[in-house]
């Protein structure tokens, strides 16, 4: 079971039309989960990563929205490109097979009716099932989140719960349907930190039991070395690094991740202040030629800003900054041959 | 609950006293025509008639005595005696009452029942034909006053439909409804473009909120969307407009009337204000004040039984 392909990113770019004009929100993105993994996507805000989440199911205002690339799914009947399903298969696909919590637990809801009415909904849409027991499902996947007693709980509003329990409830909802893939945006940022522990549990416990798979974006390193097999790291619209957790914390290649990593609070830190990424990522609406990170980049050459970077890649090691990795093994070597000379 | 309750009918007493309070000294205290003129009218009257006269409306006594001779008259069901009939105001209010209401109501329903589902329809197909069609044409309709396309309504149907009764009394209930149906339409035209626009941008600002993107991504089809999360939340605003809106209405009936030869209430109202006939000048006014506060109320009912969060704010 495991390492077998799920949903496969290929090269997708989304392009926005805003009132400023055209937004580069996603450019070029290429990722892969598998079955029954956690793959963790980092960036900072506005790197992509929710436009990322939200072009896999499409959920982007249809008008104002060009995607580029291809998003493969492999359903029990074989592989579907999403980017090309036309829209009632996509009602299909959304929820049932694969399924999203998003950032706000406040704006999950709709706040006329009541928090068993909406996940019975959509139990009963993809399932064909009555009414009655699509409320009785819902009481029992709220006891399933840690939300009791279920029955009562169903029957509130949401504004009847507070943030954590909303969340849960989402979770609850979303996975209602047993989906092969659940899309987690952010789902511990508006949390406070004994509630973002349980959130963590249950996608865990989703993870190991129902043999879900799991897209988990964040802002928060620790959040990915906790649940996360492999991390994919954004900057402005693209992938710049990816790998499984061991190789991003231990060797990192690409100057951002590391300058990420670095920025994560340690215990027994000591008292010096934790080292920031100065400057701010690039606006979108334009063309960037070279690397993006370049402005910010600690160790950039001329050439980072003008021309495109080659890929440095080893197994399942891969960034985008060759430069850095060659600049890495010969500092390694030099070293060596110091230490051997 | 019963709290709010309580709360809210005391503040519709309080409305109820005051504007019954204004409505009267208004007009007993600024009238330009000596009541007795109306009631004795141009028979020759002696002093005795004219004194007789004085005592029976209670024009003898002080002004704020006989605003508390008319309130308690009302609390006791007897809402006066109109100067120019002499007969009870109540009985000819009421005899009019089914034309008036039925054009309110029917209008309501007309506009209601057009404007909603075209001002969702606007804000699905935002910035595209449909909606600019739909857009263009409820501004013509709001720019024609109800009185005109009365106008033209009677002259199409005279000439497109001479069996039609634009005139006339009606029998039975099928007689009543179709014969209030052009008036209903020409009343309700107008009022199209308001509930329209309200809709549609409630809707368009629905449609956005971060929630409809998870209930798309619960899989759920665009009708569920629309229909069951959208309009729900975009209606609330809708209400308020309606229940305001149905003064307008009175307003606007009265005119219809005229020109449709109904006799109802608003026409009734103006011919009274003309022929200074105050009993039931004060009387209807008095009415409308009423059915606006009950309007006000059966809006407020209305946004608890939609919306939980008013509901539970209110229980406490």
């Amino acid at each position: 079971m495991e390492n077998r392909e799920l949903l496969r990113v290929d090269g997708l770019c989304t392009d926005l039309i805003t009132a400023r004009g055209l937004y580069h929100a996603v450019r070029g993105v290429s990722l892969q989960i598998n079955e029954g993994e956690i793959l963790g996507i980092v960036g900072e805000s506005g790197c992509g990563k929710s436009m990322t989440a939200k072009s896999i199911l499409r959920l982007n205002q249809e008008d104002k929205t060009f995607y580029k690339g291809a998003v493969y799914y492999q359903a029990k009947d074989g592989e579907k490109e999403i980017l090309k399903l036309p829209k009632k298969e996509m009602n299909l696909l959304r929820g049932k097979e694969i399924a999203m919590v998003s950032q706000n637990p406040m704006a999950a809801f709709d706040p006329l009716y009541t928090v068993g009415d909406q996940i019975s909904e959509m139990i009963c849409y993809h399932k064909k099932i009555g009414k009655k027991e699509g409320m009785e499902e819902a009481a029992r996947l709220l006891e399933l989140v840690g939300i009791f007693p279920g029955e009562k709980r169903a029957r509130q509003y949401p504004h009847e719960f507070s943030g954590g329990m909303l969340q849960r409830a989402a979770i609850a909802m979303m996975i209602s349907c047993s989906p092969r893939l659940l899309i987690a945006d952010e789902p511990t940022t508006a949390l406070d930190v004994t509630m973002q522990a349980q959130v963590l549990e249950i996608l865990k416990k989703l993870k190991d039991e129902m043999h879900m798979s799991v897209l988990l974006i964040t802002h928060n390193f620790g959040v990915v070395a906790e649940i996360c097999s492999r991390v994919c790291v954004m900057y402005a619209g693209q992938v710049v690094e990816s790998g499984t957790v061991e190789e991003i914390f231990r060797d990192p290649i690409h100057p951002y991740t590391r300058a990420l990593i670095r920025g994560i609070p340690r215990r027994g830190g000591g008292s010096e202040p934790l080292e920031t990424i100065p400057g701010t990522p690039p606006r979108l609406n334009q063309e960037i030629p070279g690397c993006a990170f370049a402005p910010r980049c600690a160790v950039a050459k001329e050439s980072c800003y003008t021309c495109s970077q080659e890929i440095w890649s080893n197994g399942s090691h891969w960034s985008r900054c060759a430069g850095a990795a060659m600049a890495r093994s010969h500092a390694e070597e030099q070293q060596r041959g110091g230490r051997a000379g | 609950m019963a709290v709010s309750w309580l709360k809210k009918l005391a503040e519709y007493v309080c409305i109820l006293v005051a504007v019954s309070a204004l409505i009267f000294f208004m007009i007993h205290l600024f009238s330009p025509t000596d009541p007795i003129s109306v009631i004795v009218g141009g028979k020759g009257s002696t002093p005795e008639i004219i004194e007789n006269a004085r005592k029976k409306f209670y024009l003898d006594q002080p002004v704020w005595k006989q605003y508390l001779i008319w309130v308690q008259g009302i609390l006791h069901g007897d809402w006066g005696v109109s100067y120019k009939y002499q007969t009870p105001v109540l009985e000819s209010i009421l005899s009019r009452a089914p034309v008036t209401l039925g054009l309110v109501i029917g209008a309501s329903v007309l506009s209601v029942g057009a404007a909603i589902p075209l001002g969702v329809l606007s804000a699905v197909k935002k910035d595209r034909p449909a909606d600019r069609i739909i857009s263009i044409l409820s501004l013509v309709l709001a720019a024609i006053p109800p009185f005109l396309l009365s106008l033209l309504m009677v002259f199409a149907l005279s000439k497109a439909a001479p069996q039609y009764p634009i005139a006339g009394g009606y029998e039975g209930v099928g007689g009543y409804l179709w014969r209030m149906l052009a008036p209903c339409i020409a009343l309700a035209c107008a009022k199209i473009t308001i509930t329209l626009k309200v809709t549609r941008q409630g809707m368009i600002e629905e449609m956005k909120k971060p929630y409809m993107m998870n209930v798309e991504a619960k899989g759920m089809p665009e009708a569920n969307r629309i229909w069951k999360h959208g309009l729900k939340n975009a209606v609330i605003p809708v209400i308020s407009i309606l229940s305001v809106q149905i003064g307008a209405m009175i307003v606007g009936a009265v005119l219809v009337e005229s020109v449709f030869s109904l006799s109802g209430i608003g026409s009734f109202l103006i011919d009274s204000i003309k022929a200074s006939d105050y009993p039931v000048v004060q009387a209807i006014i008095l009415m409308l004040v009423i059915v606006f506060l009950l309007a006000s109320a059966a809006a407020d009912g209305l946004y608890s039984l939609i919306d939980p969060r008013i509901r539970a704010r209110k229980g406490k």
